[in-house]
Formats: C-alpha cells, sequence, structure tokens
C-alpha cells in the first residue's frame, strides 16, 4: 500500500486522444430522495442509480489523434466510446462515456490546451458491469 | 531549463553575421549572464529569468518548456539613442515569432516571441535597453 501521484495517470479513449494529458477527474454520485415516514425518528433516504461524470485537460499537439476527440462532441456522433481513467499502472477504471462538450485553448504566449467533459453512458444492468475497476473493486 | 534552449538562442544570435546584423551592432559581444570584467561597449548579455516545465502523464513523449528571456543591451552614454534602439530592433526582428532550429534532436521546436520590448535608459555609465521574450519548446523524450 502507498499514496501516489498522477506522473504515472492516463487517459484511453478508444480511436481519440493520446497521451498529451496533464489531468482527469471523476465525480461519481448517486441521487438520493427522502422517504422518511411519520413514525420515523430521523430522516430516512432511499439511494439512487449511480451517475459518473467528469473532466479531462491536457495540451494540443500537432497529431491527428485529437481530431476525432472534438467529432465526438459534435451532433454526428452519438457512440458513447470506451474509457479508461488510470491513477497509476494497475489502478484503472472503466465505463462508456460521452464527451458532451469540449474546449480548445490556443494563446500566443502559451501553450495551446484543450479540456473536455464527459458523462458515463451505459446500458449494463448491473454496476459491475457498467464501471470496470483494477485494484480498486 | 535546457542546455540546449540556451545554446539554440545563442545560435540564432550569431546566425547572422553581415553587416547591419546584430551581431556586428554589438561588435560580436553577446554574453550570457553578464559580460567579462572590463568589457567595452556596445555589448549584449542575456539570461534566463523564468523557467516553467509542463509535464504530462505518462504514456506522452514530450514535455512542454516556457521560458522568459532578458537581454539587456549595454552602449557608451556618448552613444546616440537612435544607435542602441537600432540594434534591439535587430534581436526584436531576429527573435519575435521565431522559429529555431533545436541544437540536440531531443526537441522538436523552439519558437520565440518578444514580451516587452523595453525603452533606452540611462544607468550610470551606459544607455541600457532591458526587453525580454519568451522561448516555447518541446522536448520529445
Amino acid at each position: 500500500m502507498a499514496g501516489m501521484s498522477g506522473v504515472a495517470g492516463n487517459v484511453a479513449m478508444a480511436g481519440c486522444i493520446g497521451g498529451i494529458i496533464k489531468s482527469w477527474t471523476a465525480n461519481f454520485t448517486r441521487a438520493t430522495t427522502d422517504i422518511t415516514g411519520f413514525t420515523n425518528a430521523t430522516r430516512n433516504r432511499a439511494i439512487g442509480i449511480s451517475d459518473v461524470t467528469g473532466s479531462l485537460t491536457g495540451s494540443i499537439d500537432d497529431s491527428a489523434l485529437l481530431m476525432p476527440l472534438i467529432g465526438i462532441a459534435s451532433t454526428s456522433a452519438t457512440s458513447p466510446v470506451s474509457l479508461t481513467l488510470t491513477a497509476q499502472g494497475g489502478n484503472t477504471i472503466a465505463f462508456l462515456a460521452l464527451i458532451d462538450s469540449v474546449t480548445l485553448g490556443v494563446a500566443v504566449d502559451g501553450e495551446a490546451t484543450f479540456s473536455c467533459n464527459y458523462a458515463i453512458a451505459s446500458t449494463a444492468t448491473a454496476y459491475t458491469s457498467a464501471v470496470t475497476t483494477t485494484v480498486w473493486a | 531549463m535546457s542546455q540546449v534552449i540556451l545554446t539554440t538562442i545563442y545560435n540564432k544570435l550569431l546566425s547572422v553575421q553581415t553587416l547591419g546584423s546584430l551581431y556586428l551592432s554589438v561588435g560580436g559581444r553577446i554574453y550570457q549572464l553578464e559580460g567579462p570584467q572590463g568589457s567595452t561597449m556596445p555589448l549584449l548579455v542575456y539570461a534566463i529569468s523564468n523557467e516553467d516545465t509542463t509535464t504530462f502523464m505518462t504514456s506522452a513523449a514530450q514535455s512542454m518548456h516556457t521560458l522568459d528571456c532578458a537581454f539587456t543591451f549595454y552602449f557608451k552614454p556618448d552613444s546616440s539613442v537612435v544607435t542602441a534602439m537600432a540594434s534591439e530592433a535587430l534581436l526584436f526582428s531576429l527573435l519575435h515569432k521565431a522559429s529555431m532550429t533545436p541544437s540536440d534532436v531531443s526537441y522538436s521546436t523552439i519558437e520565440s516571441i518578444c514580451t516587452s520590448r523595453g525603452v533606452p535608459t540611462i544607468n550610470v555609465d551606459s544607455i541600457v535597453i532591458d526587453t525580454t521574450y519568451r522561448i516555447f519548446a518541446t522536448k520529445q523524450s
């Protein structure tokens, strides 16, 4: 057991961006509904289904690899991609996701950057099928 | 900060040595950090004043380096200010929006832009012009 930095992190996205990633985030959320009864002593809640959203940031390089990423954000691309987020070798999270926004930034006095947001898009009937992890399972 | 980048800048400064060049306008006296003791003016001294390294995650084969490079011209106080400014203009034409050939193949690109051209000032016994350039370099691992 050991702490980790992001040095050995990575993002793999089928047919899309390569290895110019600076950071990624994954936000796991579940909505809750208040189902407190009249006789309950405390609040009672029911848990909703899981959601995963997050973001990627990196630099634009001059390869063609980035362009499909832009395509995914367009209306012509509607299928989710297989997204694998790596914290370090062996510690990964994988699921199908849709890229719902991409921001490109180019400044004359700095590097050319991009960021994009994604959200899980899965038809799996079990969470463990929708989101697969290694080590952290 | 990379020796390759410093060498590349130096090579660029010396790349043109014909009549009317920056090199000849300072009598070939171009130095890093500081000029030698007793050096005569005019001269040009440059130094890296800031360096940022951008690292990417593990599968990336490159890193990006952004440097600020400060150039200082020294001219004799009895020189014409116009002469000093002409020398600075030669540096501007050489480095502003310039793409340089890296001195080592481990770097794929080195580019520069001017971020401050400065103005002539009197500093004790010399006319001084400080000017700053931002250097962008991509290193392949």
